[in-house]
């Protein structure tokens, strides 16, 4: 009988969504001790055939003179079915990270993955699946909680940050809280992928050069560099997904959560903010908003105009004296709570029973 | 009133009777018999309450009892690096770090000598 775990890490197949999640997780596993081989496929994809990348990884993964007792998919979204039914004694554990936005897909297959994780509240606790498990999203200290602030770029520093895909809600967000920005002159960012948004429209002009390459593409910022922004922002704005609309079809009309399952929980920016050490702004538009965060830790907003006066009150009014003591809480709640480490332990207490 | 001069760069232990102990440097322990880089050392850990790391005079990170009420005298840690080099007489501290351990975690919190950069980090207690 099998009493010692070996896991086979898998990435997600694209390069800019989830590597934080996988680097989170690799570096958890290695502070635990747990024997594990990683398998970055984003760079596999590269030089491979994506059919050849996923044969690989399931030769890797049955071989038996590896020893594998878990594959453990990061997102999981794009691996193909065949992988999930033909891993013989080997389990399969999906860490979702884009519930419950992109949830359709994995849930026709999860009659084939022997334990889902995800990110999303109401889908790990409905009563509709008996394979799925909460494992909300977190933060890494040895990326987020390392960074020696005063000595970042320039570039890197700015008074108000949003770094994220522009949905049409958080460019509603951004919108109205343009005239604050004018009227106080503030360092005001806008980085990611602004590309949905329209020519004309005036919050281009917060977009920095180092958005675009030479020919004037945008450019996925790369997480590292995303860590500097967030250290060099005195607040970081976070919206959530839009629920409705989705990239793929650019429409109200979000295909993939047939099942309508309510957003209740949080983005990984929501724990990343903190342990960088920067005031977040988080739109409490989500259950576990107020259940994980308070107000001596985060502001909140709710809308435009809410934003608009918290973004006043903690760079130009009686706020700035409550910053620091606020983002130490902050800070502390996260690195004692939710990182990829305490995400780790939790997954193993589940995964591990059946191997006893 | 400051728990520190202005200028202090250190560790400052509080303990159950409210006795405050801040960091020598360059200090002999009577108790080890031996000359230290500071006094640390000499912090009884059954009686602190609390563990607080300045920073050229700025709270930079505290622990405390208080707020965590779990944690139990064998739950604190702190340690520190410093250097001797050819030229210096003596030794110079390279960071500090506080913490304690919780579930099987230490958490650990470190203050960078040159920016006074907070660093935190998460390892698997031993």
């Amino acid at each position: 009988m099998q009493n010692k775990i070996k896991i086979l890490l898998v990435s997600d197949t694209t390069h800019f969504a989830l590597t934080d999640v996988y680097y989170g997780y690799t570096h958890a596993l290695k502070a635990l001790g747990i024997p594990f081989k990683a398998y970055p496929f984003h760079h596999f994809k590269d030089i491979l055939n994506r059919d050849i990348c996923y044969q690989m990884m399931h030769s890797e993964a049955v071989r038996k003179d590896l020893g594998f007792t878990h594959v453990m998919f990061i997102g999981g979204l794009n691996i193909p079915g065949f992988v999930f039914k033909s891993l013989y004694d080997v389990k399969s554990v999906v860490v979702a990270t884009e519930d419950p936005h992109t949830f359709d897909p994995l849930k026709d297959k999860l009659d084939d993955i022997d334990y889902y994780f995800s990110n999303e509240k109401s889908i790990a606790t409905s009563d509709q699946f008996d394979n799925t498990y909460y494992c909300p999203t977190a933060a890494d200290t040895f990326t987020c909680g390392s960074l020696p602030r005063n000595n970042l770029d320039d570039k890197y520093h700015s008074d108000v940050l949003f770094l994220g895909a522009m949905y049409p809600n958080r460019e509603k967000m951004l919108s109205g809280i343009l005239s604050a920005v004018k009227k106080y002159g503030w360092n005001f960012k806008i980085m990611g992928h602004p590309g949905f948004m329209k020519e004309e429209n005036p919050l281009w002009e917060y977009v920095p050069e180092e958005n675009f390459d030479v020919n004037g593409n945008i450019v996925t910022v790369p997480h590292e560099e995303t860590v500097k922004y967030y250290n060099g922002a005195k607040v970081v704005l976070n919206f959530f997904r839009d629920t409705e609309w989705n990239p793929r079809t650019n429409d109200m009309a979000n295909p993939y959560n047939s099942d309508k399952f309510e957003a209740q929980s949080l983005n990984p920016r929501a724990y990343e903010v903190p342990l960088c050490g920067s005031l977040q702004m988080l739109e409490d538009t989500r259950k576990e908003a107020r259940q994980v965060f308070n107000e001596d830790e985060v502001a909140f907003f709710s809308d435009s105009e809410t934003l608009a006066s918290q973004l006043e009150y903690y760079l130009e009014g009686d706020g700035v004296d409550k910053v620091k003591d606020m983002t130490m809480k902050a800070l502390l709640k996260v690195s004692e709570g939710h990182t990829y480490l305490h995400r780790m332990k939790s997954i193993l207490k589940v995964i591990e029973k059946d191997l006893k | 009133m400051s728990r520190v001069s202005p200028d202090f760069t250190g560790l400052v232990a509080t303990y159950d009777d409210g006795k405050l102990v801040r960091e020598k440097n360059h200090f002999y322990s009577k108790l080890l018999g031996r000359q230290c880089a500071t006094n640390w050392g000499e912090i009884a850990l059954k009686k602190v309450v609390s563990l607080e790391l300045y920073w050229r005079g700025e709270s930079k990170i505290k622990i405390s009892k208080e707020d965590k009420p779990l944690i139990s005298h064998e739950d604190w840690y702190f340690t520190h690096s410093a250097i001797m080099d050819a030229v210096s007489p003596k030794p110079k501290i390279c960071s500090r770090n506080i913490g304690y351990k919780n579930d099987g975690i230490l958490y650990l919190y470190s203050v960078d000598e040159d920016t006074g950069a907070l660093k935190v980090q998460n390892r698997v207690a031993k």
